[in-house]
């Protein structure tokens, strides 16, 4: 169970981020996660929970994208279809040792950012700031979702 | 209003510059370092014990190993007379470049030719943490199964080296070492599969000779 290390070192790598941006919040990190990168999904989006909670990111979701790792045939190149979590020994069409390539990403790809309402519109004065600040929010779950 | 924010950076990349850091220093002494990970109980000391007993006095050794808990391993080790260091994690279950760091400030490793990183016993976590080592070795005892490659290929396909450990065994159970290597060919073709015992034939003298081709390999890569 290191995902709960993962997401405080992924909290880290976003904050790092946002500290461009004073005064953004952050919505939503995007991470690519590979099949052999010995990474449990749901595991290191509750420990991302977990680690957001009560902190100035509580709420920011975490959006995983998976990375699945591939068979490949090394005599005649063939690519295997196989099912998750688990791996086939021979080519299907000529029999040789399959070979598995890919799946480890581990990387933060992009954040989903609400800009402060200074940034959004410099001109504006403070008060009607906070009130387009206050509407984004309510609005905020709706467009977030994908 | 909303925006996105590219990053494109590799979560551990604060780890990974530390491991490059690490993996500098040794290469600057000719050192070669290895990653050892394996579950609980499948002989990492033990083989440690006996390289240290098989390469005396002709090579020099560290060991810098960690644990939850207890510092026996390290005592093990320290008896045979080698620079040895414990790294008590207090519950995480993977060691880590900073430790890897702090740990390097407590034993000399100057003037080694081999230092031995010997994780927490764990198949899974360790894995994805870079300590600065020339490579990854995977220990797999002939008592936890011949499957286990295919289970926990996260590390089988990153091990440059698959020591099969209490081959002794191999007579008292239904251990199928063909099985074994095709799925270690199939996640690291480039890997080696080297196999043991320290109770009787085949002993660990394939083992000495990879060590000993590894260092020299690194060393004549190093122009030295």
């Amino acid at each position: 169970m290191h995902e709960l290390a993962l997401a405080e070192e992924l909290l880290r790598v976003c904050a790092r981020s946002l500290a461009r941006h004073p005064g953004a919040r952050l919505r939503a990190a995007r991470v690519a996660v590979g099949e052999l990168s010995a990474v449990e999904p749901d595991l290191l989006r509750y420990a991302w929970e977990a680690v957001c909670a009560h902190g100035p990111h509580a709420g920011a979701e975490l959006r995983i994208e998976w990375h699945a790792a591939q068979q490949q045939c090394p005599r005649c190149g063939a690519h295997a279809e196989r099912e998750r979590g688990g791996w086939l020994r021979g080519c299907a069409s000529c029999g040789a040792l399959l070979q598995i390539r890919g799946g480890r990403e581990l990387e933060l790809l992009d954040l989903e950012i609400e800009l402060a309402a200074s940034q959004d519109a410099p001109s504006c004065d403070a008060a009607r700031d906070r009130g387009r600040e206050k509407a984004a929010e309510s609005s905020a779950p709706e467009e977030n979702r994908v | 209003m909303k925006s996105q924010v590219d990053v494109r950076q590799r979560i551990l990349a604060e780890n990974e510059s530390r491991a490059a850091g690490i993996r500098e220093r040794f290469a600057a002494q000719g050192t070669l370092v290895l990653n050892l990970i394996s579950s609980p109980g499948s002989g990492k000391t033990t083989l440690l014990e006996e390289t240290v007993r098989g390469f005396a006095p002709r090579h020099r050794m560290g060991v810098l190993v960690g644990d939850v808990a207890t510092e026996r391993d390290a005592a093990r080790l320290q008896a045979l007379q080698i620079p040895a260091y414990q790294i008590l994690t207090g519950g995480a279950c993977h060691l880590d470049a900073r430790q890897i760091t702090a740990a390097l400030e407590r034993i000399d490793t100057d003037e080694l030719d081999f230092l031995f990183i010997e994780n927490v016993g764990n198949l899974i976590c360790p894995t994805a943490y870079e300590l600065g080592e020339d490579f990854k070795v995977a220990l797999l005892s002939v008592a936890e199964g011949d499957d286990k490659p295919f289970k926990y290929p996260a590390i089988f396909s990153r091990a440059r080296a698959t020591v099969i450990t209490k081959a002794d065994l191999l007579a008292h159970t239904a251990f199928d070492m063909q099985a074994v290597r095709e799925q270690i060919q199939s996640l690291q073709p480039e890997g080696a599969l080297l196999v043991t015992s320290t109770r009787e034939a085949p002993g660990i003298d394939a083992w000495l000779d990879f060590l000993s081709g590894a260092l020299a390999a690194k060393r004549e890569a190093a122009g030295g």
